[in-house]
């Protein structure tokens, strides 16, 4: 993601979230003055009451959809973005198996997108807007209630009827509120700086001793200290420990496919970079059962500065070899 | 008792009800449903991986047998928690028989005032599993797992593993000293080291 | 059936089943080889992995008069189509 573009990221989520408290503020300060009862002249039922009131809705709804549509945005293609709506976590994800090959989850959602480059753009299980989302709604949560606050201590103030221990309070909690705020700035700062991964294969599902042709971009501004791909197939179980359920994972087969130093991702161009993935002839299909199964996935590991490390993993399927056809007899 | 190549840790023969419960010797079963039928209400109480579900599975047939078959027993466990509404339900079709619940303290606190004001509307007794006691519950049974037990119950998921019964009685003592009294994680991480074990000895590959 | 084992919870599918029941062999079973056949799958194929195992077997149980059972098992491979026998 180049400077202006990441710049233009955190400027847009800063503009929104002041308009969504700015929203807040109004909202909190016309119904105060419409019913609480304090030394102004309370504000009359007319149309200015309705213009303020629709124009403080307008303000949070509109702010509010626009953060919530940018963080989806985030470290995602439109592909992957219409993809969004429809998946969920690697279980939903991968499926239930078919008729063909029992145990074997099928690969529906995983082909679901076209690639570029190659002929399907796999879907990442890890969505770095998460935590991004989780620190907007803290940051917005507390500042709104302590906007609504602001406005209870100044009507107490005006109404000669000083609410001095909110007062005090208010000062820790806009201490908290401001640091919320920054909080929220830097992990989209961060989230925007890394970028997406892009993975890309030409066929799927996979099969055991096969090799396949994949394409790996990944966005942002940054030097990449590390970065490596890794053919991971790891085995889970589900166990029951008295009254906790646990699961346990192991990776069985983890085979390095890329390992580069000192990659920089240059302005406005993304680092791209072909490979191959083989499948050991002798290795397991991916399984399924309630209580047990065997994945397959790809993962993008990179170290970066100045950003924090980021991790992204791509399931993939890998069916048993299909039966040679029977010979026609004539 | 495990057999062939299967590891000797393997769930299928350390899950509850695998190796029947282990009564001291001047105790056993009749003596504890003896204790519930005199209070309708009564808990084992334990810490995690000493035995209570196993003691639970080990009962049954006894629980049947007293409760005139009117046994229902309920699993709670930290994830999907159960709705209160279930637990009524299950109050309604015990009628006057038995409840039994493993993991009573998988229940949230105000799921267990008002399981317990629905308890008292009706005529079933109650059987818990849990790791604290609670005032209203007598305790009908306190699980513990003495050194002794422990190294016996692992001796026999040994027996036929004679290659690894050395190694593993010595690697026991040790995981168990870190683990007291979880039986069960220290089975658990038993279950690693016989896999590097065999891995190592007849080079058993992934396959 | 297959089934699995390993430090998970166990999960089996049975694969084939067929019920031999007394009325049609009114003389007994004892002694008479009994044909079965049935096409497999191609997946799941036996495995043994790590945390986890796939055991196919061929399962007998046998309902005895006193209300006694007999559980025979015999175990099988089920390899990869294109894997080496």
């Amino acid at each position: 993601m180049a400077a202006a573009t990441l710049a233009g990221t955190v400027g847009e989520a800063a503009f929104l979230a002041t308009l969504f408290l700015a929203g807040v503020l109004v909202l909190a300060l016309t119904v105060a003055q419409r019913f609480i009862p304090i030394a102004w002249t309370p504000l009359a039922t007319g149309l200015g009451f309705w213009l303020l009131l629709v124009l403080g809705v307008v303000m949070v709804v509109l702010s509010g959809t626009g953060l919530i549509l940018g963080i989806l945005r985030i470290g995602a293609s439109s592909e992957r973005r219409n993809a969004i709506a429809q998946r969920a976590e690697e279980l939903e994800l991968i499926g239930k198996s078919a008729a063909e090959f029992p145990s074997v989850p099928q690969d529906n959602r995983l082909t679901d997108s076209p690639g570029v480059k190659l002929r399907y753009r796999l879907p990442a299980t890890n969505w770095a807007g998460k935590r991004v989302a989780a620190a907007a709604a803290l940051a917005l949560m507390w500042n709104a209630v302590l906007l609504v606050l602001l406005v209870v201590v100044i009507t107490s103030f005006w109404s000669e009827r000083p609410r001095k221990v909110l007062l005090a309070l208010l000062f820790p909690m806009s201490g908290i509120g401001i640091w919320a705020l920054r909080h929220y700035i830097s992990c989209l700062r961060k989230t925007s700086g890394v970028g997406a991964t892009i993975l890309e294969i030409d066929q799927h599902p996979l099969r055991p001793g096969e090799t396949y042709d994949a394409y790996v971009v990944q966005l942002g501004k940054m030097q990449l200290q590390s970065l490596r791909v890794e053919l991971i197939c790891e085995e889970e179980s589900t166990f029951r420990q008295g009254t906790d359920l646990r699961i346990d994972r192991t990776p069985v087969i983890s085979e390095i496919l890329l390992d580069l130093h000192n990659v920089p991702i240059d302005l406005g161009r993304p680092w791209e970079q072909e490979f191959r993935i083989k499948i050991p002839s002798q290795a397991m299909h991916s399984f399924r059962s309630p209580h047990n199964a065997v994945h397959w996935k790809v993962v993008v590991r990179g170290e970066a500065d100045p950003w924090p490390s980021f991790c992204q993993s791509f399931p993939v399927i890998v069916q048993p070899k299909i039966p040679p056809p029977k010979r026609n007899p004539r | 008792m495990p057999h062939g190549d299967s590891n000797p840790f393997c769930t299928r023969f350390i899950r509850p009800g695998a190796i029947p419960f282990r009564f001291p010797q001047d105790q056993n079963a009749d003596d504890l449903v003896q204790r519930l039928r005199a209070g309708l209400r009564g808990a084992i109480v334990g810490p995690h991986g000493t035995g209570k579900s196993t003691l639970i599975t080990t009962l049954m047939p006894t629980l049947r047998h007293a409760f005139g078959g009117r046994v229902l027993r309920q699993q709670c466990s930290s994830q999907g928690r159960i709705r209160l509404a279930e637990l009524h339900r299950m109050i309604a079709r015990a009628g006057d028989g038995l409840l039994v619940i493993d993991g009573f303290e998988q229940l949230s606190r105000p799921q267990r005032i008002l399981f317990r004001l629905a308890l008292a509307r009706s005529n079933c007794a109650l059987l818990v599993t849990t790791h604290q006691p609670y005032a209203w519950l007598p305790v009908v049974w306190r699980t513990e797992i003495e050194d002794r037990l422990a190294l016996g119950l692992t001796a026999e998921l040994l027996v036929g593993q004679a290659e690894y019964y050395q190694r593993g009685m010595k690697v026991f003592q040790r995981l168990w000293a870190q683990r007291r009294p979880n039986l069960r994680e220290t089975w658990f991480a038993m279950y690693d080291d016989y896999f590097t074990w065999s891995t190592v000895t007849h080079g058993q590959p992934i396959r | 059936m297959w089934f699995t084992e390993g430090k998970g919870d166990e999960d089996i599918h049975v694969h084939h089943f067929q019920r031999y029941s007394a009325s049609h062999y009114p003389e007994g079973l004892s002694g008479q080889p009994q044909f079965l056949r049935t096409q497999l799958p191609v997946s799941p194929i036996s495995y043994h992995g790590k945390l986890l195992r796939i055991c196919w077997c061929l399962r007998l149980r046998l309902f005895i008069e006193n209300g006694r059972e007999i559980v025979a098992q015999h175990p099988f491979v089920l390899l990869p189509s294109h894997a080496p026998r």
